[in-house]
């Protein structure tokens, strides 16, 4: 159940959003999209991967968080925090979302973005949350900071889609199977997730790596290839996950 | 309009030289006669309507437009409802090749519903119509602005017999009858509460417009109105005339053929880095409206200093290193203006 309506500071001035991350809010997932407008932060934190649209056959860029269904290993459910530098925007930015309005009376764009909030979302917290308006009307700084996450995500959502298709198109997203081994033994056999190739990219001609390289696109082929390596950092919290269970 | 005797000025055989003159002084109305009648879209329209609609469809992209539906009790104004709390008319989206067919086929209907193509950008509808029917501004037109910094805009309105009830524009404007008949009703920006203004919000087009039904005015309830009559003029215009408007002169525009085209132009006369003078207004409803009656006074005193005083009147008497936000704004002036009002009123 959603109800997505058109933030204001009128009918939302009360409005607060918790703090927190928790299994409720559905931040108990393994895995999450994201967007290349926030790849530099994300590269460092999470391993990040392809995985194919069932319905459209398309590539999505999506950052991993477990192992297993519905394993989130940077979610600390004690103290309902998300355990990482960075939280993905599709994350951070909350019951909020981007709506369209058409704005073309008043000489403005057919399709401007505004920001909507979901008013069913359960993060929504009057009572302990943060305020998403200041007590005049005027927007709070969490509220600015929102703003820019949608932005990142709406600029994201089409240059992501650009990314992946040359990508495609030059042929360089191989499917990588991952076999994880944990100090307890347990093993994980994950598949369905592609990156890319570094051998046909260490292969590939001239005019394409130029092309790629004008784009922009070479970097963040690069910078995904070597987040796998993040993989060592949910395999460390997945075994420290595993001794405190066993500590208990 | 039969009360109002006085006729807006007419300058005969104009070219663009001589508009370029009268723009850059600019202190009432006048009309050009036949300024624009060579261009093709008039003839067209001295033909027939037929062959205006097909010239211009020939021009046309496809892009859906908001345009206006009154039923036929409006008799043509829009406006609000009795309680002026909701408009009289609807807006829909349509594409404007079906519109203009709908318009001329009220031509023939007495008491037609009232159909409005109203203020729609001419490059954004109609890209190519520019090419053959288009005032070739001279690059100083707009001195000391160029035409990209006055942000010189083209728009087209079209429909059947309508009014555009009274209102002012922050724009200079230059409105060209193309095809049908236009008459405007002109009243100097003084005029304001003579004129009955209407809500603030909601608006037929963005901007207030007076409540007096200048067809059948109620002097009763509008008593001042017969004021505004006195500093009114009237403005009729055939297919070619052109009338220069300074900006916040107050305009009933009324489209009086069975079916009218009217191509306008629009400027700014200050550059844009500078903020809209209807936001300050906005801002003084906030700020200074409910002050006590004395406050508001002194508050006026100082405007009247600061803003509507003679140009230098606040900086003679300091140094020049200290006149800072007195002084004539710069770009980087009006960031900084622009930054501290933000901060200030984010609260």
């Amino acid at each position: 159940m959603t109800e997505h309506v058109l933030l204001d500071n009128i009918n939302h001035q009360d409005l607060k959003i918790s703090p927190h991350f928790k299994a409720e809010f559905g931040d108990k997932v393994n895995t999450v999209a994201t967007f290349i407008t926030e790849l530099t932060e994300m590269q460092s934190v999470y391993p990040l991967f392809f995985r194919k649209d069932n319905n459209t056959g398309e590539y999505q860029l999506v950052a991993m968080l477990g192992f297993e269904q519905d394993e989130n290993l940077f979610l600390n459910e004690t103290n309902h925090s998300w355990q990482a530098d960075y939280i993905p925007a599709m994350v951070s930015k909350g019951p909020f979302l981007i709506g369209f309005q058409d704005q073309s009376q008043d000489g403005g764009n057919e399709q401007a973005p505004v920001v909507h909030v979901d008013m069913a979302n359960k993060r929504i917290d009057n009572d302990n949350g943060q305020a998403v308006f200041l007590d005049h009307g005027g927007n709070s700084p969490y509220l600015n900071r929102i703003n820019a996450l949608l932005q990142k995500i709406y600029q994201g959502v089409e240059t992501t889609k650009a990314m992946l298709s040359a990508f495609a198109e030059l042929d360089l997203i191989e499917t990588v199977n991952l076999e994880i081994t944990l100090q307890n033994g347990n093993t994980h056999n994950l598949q369905g997730n592609y990156t890319i190739s570094s051998e046909k990219l260490a292969t590939l001609a001239g005019a394409s790596l130029e092309k790629l390289n004008k784009a922009g696109y070479l970097k963040e082929a690069f910078a995904i290839m070597g987040s796998i390596n993040n993989i060592n950092k949910l395999i460390l919290l997945k075994n420290r996950q595993a001794l405190n269970h066993n500590n208990e | 309009m039969t009360l109002i005797c006085k006729k807006t000025p007419v300058i005969d055989g104009a070219d663009i030289y001589t508009i370029k003159a009268t723009i850059s002084n600019l202190t009432s109305p006048v009309i050009i006669k036949g300024l624009v009648k060579h261009w093709p879209l008039v003839q067209a329209g001295l033909q027939s309507d037929r062959t205006a609609i097909d010239y211009l469809t020939a021009h046309y992209n496809g892009k859906n437009a908001g345009v206006y539906f009154g039923a036929a009790d409006i008799n043509g104004r829009f406006g609000y409802n009795a309680s002026a709390t909701e408009l009289n008319f609807s807006i829909n989206k349509m594409p404007l090749d079906e519109m203009l067919e709908k318009i001329h086929s009220t031509s023939n209907i007495e008491n037609a519903e009232s159909l409005y193509i109203a203020s729609n950008s001419i490059d954004h509808y109609f890209p190519s119509l520019r090419q053959d029917n288009d005032i070739a501004f001279a690059d100083d037109a707009f001195s000391p602005l160029t035409p990209k910094e006055a942000g010189l805009l083209a728009s087209i309105w079209i429909g059947n017999k309508t009014v555009v009830a009274c209102h002012y524009d922050a724009q200079s404007n230059l409105a060209c009858c193309i095809a049908g008949r236009r008459r405007f009703t002109l009243f100097p920006p003084d005029q304001i509460a003579n004129l009955y203004p209407g809500p603030l919000a909601p608006t037929p087009g963005g901007q207030v417009i007076s409540m007096v039904d200048f067809a059948n005015p109620d002097f009763e309830k509008h008593p001042k109105f017969k004021l505004a009559l006195e500093s009114a003029q009237v403005a009729e215009m055939e297919p070619g005339d052109a009338l220069l408007l300074p900006s916040m002169w107050w305009h009933q525009v009324e489209g009086l053929a069975p079916f009218n085209i009217l191509i306008n132009y629009w400027w700014n006369t200050t550059p844009s880095y500078l903020g809209q003078p209807a936001d300050v207004l906005t801002h003084a409803l906030l700020s200074i409206k409910n002050c006590p009656p004395e406050e508001k006074k002194a508050w006026k005193a100082i405007f009247d200093y600061y803003i509507f005083s003679e140009e230098n009147e606040a900086t003679t008497h300091l140094p020049k290193e200290a006149h800072g936000a007195l002084a004539k704004i710069d770009p980087l002036m009006a960031r900084r203006l622009r930054g501290k009002l933000l901060n200030k009123l984010n609260r």
